[in-house]
């Protein structure tokens, strides 16, 4: 028997523009207090009308065009009709029929995942369940009802729980470059619904179990543990019952994160009937082929490209994608190697900002400050280094000083002794020291030639560690050469 | 375009939320299927090709220029018109999972 | 008073208020002493605010002395039919779902004409979220016609038809989105305007029919209508559907449309063996009125007429099931007490709240969108709606105008057609075809019939000719007095 998940993403993305997407209230919502960011249009009142917000539009068009998608020439809003308190019209404004981007992808790991729409919509209230004076209620905060929310929705091309995560990091990877959303998902600016259903080849036929979208996935790894679980369901409640998927056995299950389980989710009435028709308060929007190439071209570098582009540069595939995860971390590199012109130099200083400088701004839990990089430190470095003035590990030292203090490299290694001595003449003295000082250690040599660790040590440590260890070794050998 | 029943009527009264006295259901079902019998001539018209109306207006891309917030309430100004509230936020029932 | 206040026009009022012949409060406690006097009977308002008045118009008196400068409308007694919101003021849409609902925001248009200094005079009586044709829908009480109060004064604005019938306020504002200025207007012997769909913005009216609602003026003069329309019209950043092109100066423009060589369209649907008699022998005097002018008649066919009903009676409660969705006592309006669940509350408030003309127009919509059925109704409708906008477009390029009665029958009386819904739709079959189309049309009074009950008629213009419309009606004002006649109370 062979099994095959097959996984489909449905992603909401929350845009961060000024105003929401059908009014001018603040669109930010995050530790806001609760409806203050409201007004007739987004509370639902009588009269209140919605009118669209052309930069969300854009923005919507932007994640599309990243994801290779055909910008729809004209398109338009939809109603959704649906009761629910967080939801204040009774409908929500959508895209059905025409949705603003389709027909595009996202490539994984050499896998295409193909995009089938990214299309804009508005976000409903929240809702907390609590307790008042003994009794059940919903409060109901209106702050986030009409944000701009763009759905992303992936043919159903994942075939593992780790693509869906890789697929969902990209996605995220690639929104954050853009600079139109925050793209969190434990903040919610993210959200992500997997449909899963399993092809089960056996040697009695092919059968496919029915859908099932999951919802209420609040983290990556939930993402993740939910789908390894509906793929465990699915497998053997097929066993056990041998229902096949139909047109009308799509089930929707919540994800308990605390019971690590997918539930059945009550239906309304049946299969919900959200009797969609054009939304007659929004005349279409159209983009034009110019505002199409407008828009292309706001944006900016894509994740991909960027890596390429550092393979390309001789640097390995797993440093590229390092340096790649953020815009501004690989606008940090960019600017270290901005006046350096061989490519070993911008090699050593990749491997300086992903090692020293890294271990650093990770231990402090900061991002990359641009206005700290200085590309003069990393031209001195270089040259220091070429010179023997310091040493590989020295520089690490050095490098993330100058990155804290700003001060130049070669300033930095005087004050702090870290002159490298290449001096034969100087080594020799110390060299000359440590073999008279050290008889026994020299007799464990002229025994094990590899002994020589100690005496070199010993070299080092009377140089106050300033002395060339190859230079240093060197003369050993030749003193120590009877 | 098939017969509307009083099932028909129950059905649909439970899509748009209201509330219907049984004598209420078998008004509405003798008043709309007389209506839609009437409305039925649609069906009839030649409409091959036709494209379909959905705004009388040749408006197109008609955007967001009032400035942010000009139309935004206080919170006060929210809680006052409705039925229940608390701490800022508005209370209702608890509401059955979607 | 040696001047009859409700014979003049907004601008002659305003040269006396200049001159210091009649003041704002005069002006002012005409009207207010006629609606203490008949509106009991009447019951044009759901809700009269002469204290509100009273304090506005000191404010204006306060003005005038300190020669602040005042507004094109100064003192302006207006009544609003109360689908209009007005802030701190009870708006209820002559529905009980609203009933203490006191907006903290006001309908755009409204604003605009209190921009100018008119004053608010109390809200009108309409049916339901202007859901009907004759304003016994409403949930609070039936308007009386003027003209005879043991019948209708049309609707769905019939609060304020009436109340400028029996000059208990200059002008009143109201909607029309299947022909509830036109058809209240001329059962009341007045006139009203409904301008092109997007020449006047609809942010702060309780929404009916999205693609339909068109905000208007009813008055007893086409001059005022003018003035009134060019205050209220023009782009709203508040409302997406609302036109961008320029307002003109209308009632700088009374004269600007010549008679001679006006070629008039006759449509023949809609005079067809529905209409009254006496109704077409006045809108046909009304034509050879214009005629004598030298205005040419031109019959011409608009063969989807009769088809309009359906259509209308399709798409609109499709998007009124939409539009009252909202209405669910939550956040706003009167809720259902004593409920189990917050879904017991939808249910509860909708079935107690709702009146039952909203209770049958959103069970259509809802049925018409359902699942199976969208094709059919849905975009069949709308595709019919194309044919009609087409046949009218056709028309123009043969016609200038086109005239036809508005109502097949003068006032009924009030309960005749309440328990029959679908003779209260058909009576519609004059009206709905423009909103369809969204074109304009003006309601003029052209005579009375047997029963001395007022008979009008309509002159629909091309998209954007409004113009042209008050113009022609001005004409026809100077050239009759019907729009001078007033019932007796």
């Amino acid at each position: 028997m062979k099994v095959t998940p097959i996984i489909g993403l449905e992603v909401h993305v929350e845009l961060r523009t000024k105003s929401k997407m059908f009014c001018g209230c603040p669109a930010d919502h995050f530790h806001v207090e609760p409806n203050t960011h409201t007004c007739p249009v987004c509370l639902g009142y009588p009269g209140a009308l919605p009118v669209p917000n052309k930069t969300a539009l854009d923005w919507c068009a932007k994640i599309g065009l990243a994801l290779n998608c055909s910008i729809n020439p004209e398109s338009f809003f939809e109603r959704k009709n649906y009761f629910y308190p967080d939801l204040p019209k009774g409908y929500q404004i959508t895209q059905l029929q025409k949705p603003l981007a389709i027909n595009g992808f996202l490539e994984i790991e050499g896998h295409i995942i193909r995009i089938n729409r990214a299309h804009m919509e508005e976000d409903t209230g929240k809702s907390v369940h609590t307790t008042l004076n003994g009794q059940e209620v919903t409060l109901l905060d209106y702050n986030r009802s009409g944000v701009p929310l763009v759905e992303i929705v992936s043919e159903p091309d994942l075939t593992s729980s780790q693509e869906a995560k890789t697929y969902l990091t990209s996605l995220q990877q690639l929104i954050r470059y853009l600079e139109v959303s925050d793209a969190d998902i434990e903040k919610g600016s993210m959200r992500c619904e997997p449909t899963i259903n399993l092809k089960i080849e056996t040697n009695t036929g092919t059968f496919y179990t029915p859908l099932v979208e999951v919802k209420n996935v609040a983290s990556l790894t939930g993402v993740m543990v939910a789908i390894n679980f509906e793929i465990n369901r699915q497998l053997t409640q097929w066993q056990e019952t041998g229902v096949v998927k139909s047109d009308s056995n799509k089930t929707t299950r919540g994800w308990d994160a605390d019971r690590q389980l997918t539930f059945l989710q009550r239906e309304k009435e049946g299969s919900a009937d959200y009797r969609y028709f054009p939304e007659p308060d929004i005349p279409p929007f159209t983009y034009s082929p110019s505002e199409v190439v407008s828009l292309k071209s706001t944006i900016p570098e894509l994740p991909q490209q960027v890596v390429q582009r550092y393979v390309q540069l001789g640097l390995p595939a797993a440093d590229a994608q390092i340096l790649s995860k953020t815009k501004d971390f690989s606008a940090g590199y960019e600017k270290y190697i901005d006046k350096l012109t061989e490519s070993k130099d911008k090699k050593t200083i990749a491997n300086l900002y992903l090692g020293a400088l890294s271990e650093y701004l990770n231990l402090e839990a900061i991002d990359i400050d641009l206005s700290k990089v200085n590309p003069q430190h990393s031209m001195s470095i270089v040259q220091a280094l070429s010179q023997n003035q310091i040493s590989s590990t020295t520089a690490k030292l050095i490098f993330v000083e100058s990155y804290k203090t700003g001060q130049d490299p070669l300033v930095i290694a005087k004050n702090q002794n870290l002159l490298q001595v290449s001096d034969t003449n100087q080594i020799e003295e110390f060299v000359k020291m440590v073999i008279k000082e050290n008889p026994k250690a020299v007799d464990d040599y002229r025994k094990n030639p590899s002994a020589i660790g100690f005496l070199l040590g010993q070299v080092m440590k009377v140089s106050g560690g300033s002395a060339n260890p190859a230079v240093a070794k060197d003369l050993l050998e030749k003193y120590l050469t009877p | 375009m098939s017969q509307i029943t009083t099932a028909t009527i129950a059905h649909i009264a439970k899509l748009a939320r209201i509330n219907l006295t049984p004598e209420e259901t078998e008004t509405y079902a003798g008043q709309l299927a007389t209506v839609m019998e009437h409305v039925a001539r649609i069906n009839n018209v030649d409409t091959t090709a036709v494209t379909p109306t959905f705004q009388v207006t040749n408006n197109r891309s008609s955007f967001q220029t009032a400035p942010v917030s000009s139309q935004t309430l206080s919170s006060q100004k929210v809680l006052k018109n409705a039925p229940r509230h608390h701490d800022n936020y508005i209370v209702t029932q608890p509401s059955i999972t979607k | 008073m040696s001047v009859e206040i409700w014979k003049l026009t907004i601008s002659e009022i305003q040269s006396l208020l200049t001159k210091g012949e009649l003041t704002p409060t005069q002006y002012l406690n005409y009207y207010l002493s006629r609606i203490e006097k008949f509106d009991c009977q009447l019951q044009a308002f759901i809700t009269p605010t002469p204290d509100l008045a009273r304090n506005w118009v000191e404010k204006i008196e306060t003005k005038l002395k300190n020669s602040l400068p005042l507004g094109k409308l100064t003192g302006l007694p207006l009544a609003v039919k109360d689908i209009f919101l007005t802030e701190g003021v009870q708006s209820t849409a002559g529905s009980q779902i609203l009933k203490g609902f006191i907006p903290p925001y006001s309908s755009t248009v409204y604003q605009r004409l209190i921009d100018e200094d008119a004053i608010l005079v109390g809200k009108t009586n309409t049916d339901p979220f202007a859901f009907g044709a004759s304003t016994e829908n409403s949930g609070y009480f039936p308007t009386k016609n003027p003209w005879d109060v043991t019948r209708i004064p049309g609707g769905s604005s019939g609060g304020s038809a009436a109340a400028i019938a029996a000059q208990l306020a200059h002008v009143a504002l109201g909607t029309d989105t299947g022909g509830s200025i036109r058809q209240p207007a001329s059962m009341c012997g007045i006139s009203g305007i409904k301008p092109t769909y997007g020449r006047n913005s609809r942010y702060g009216i309780t929404a009916m029919a999205s693609s339909f609602d068109c905000p208007g003026a009813l008055a007893r003069h086409v001059t005022d209508l003018a003035l009134v329309t060019e205050i209220m019209a023009g782009n709203d950043p508040l409302d997406a559907t609302s036109s961008n092109l320029p307002v003109p100066a209308y009632s700088q423009m009374l004269n600007s449309t010549p008679l001679q060589g006006l070629k008039i369209g006759i449509p023949k649907e809609y005079f067809g063996e529905g209409i009254d008699s006496e109704v077409k022998t006045q809108v046909m005097a009304a034509s050879e009125l214009f005629q004598k002018q030298g205005a040419i008649l031109s019959d011409i066919s608009l063969p989807s007429t009769s088809l309009g009903i359906d259509v209308y009676y399709t798409l609109v409660p499709c998007e009124i099931s939409a539009n009252m969705a909202r209405y669910d006592g939550v956040r706003f309006g009167q809720t259902a007490q004593n409920t189990t669940n917050l879904i017991d509350t939808y249910f509860q408030t909708r079935g107690q709240f709702l009146e039952p003309e909203l209770k049958r127009r959103i069970l259509i919509g809802t049925y018409a969108l359902s699942s199976g059925y969208y094709d059919a109704y849905y975009i069949k409708a709308s595709q019919i709606r194309t044919l009609i906008k087409q046949e009218f477009e056709n028309a123009f390029n043969s016609v200038d105008v086109i005239l036809a009665p508005v109502a097949p029958t003068t006032a009924w009386p009030l309960g005749q057609k309440v328990n029959d819904p679908l003779a209260m739709y058909l009576a519609d079959v004059n009206t709905v075809c423009v909103n369809v189309a969204g074109l304009p049309a003006l309601a003029l009074p052209c005579g009375f019939d047997s029963q001395s009950l007022p008979i009008g008629f309509q002159l629909i213009g091309n998209y954007f000719e409004e113009a042209k419309l008050f113009s022609l009606g001005h004409q026809f004002q100077q050239l009759t007095d019907y729009h001078l006649q007033v019932p007796k109370l």
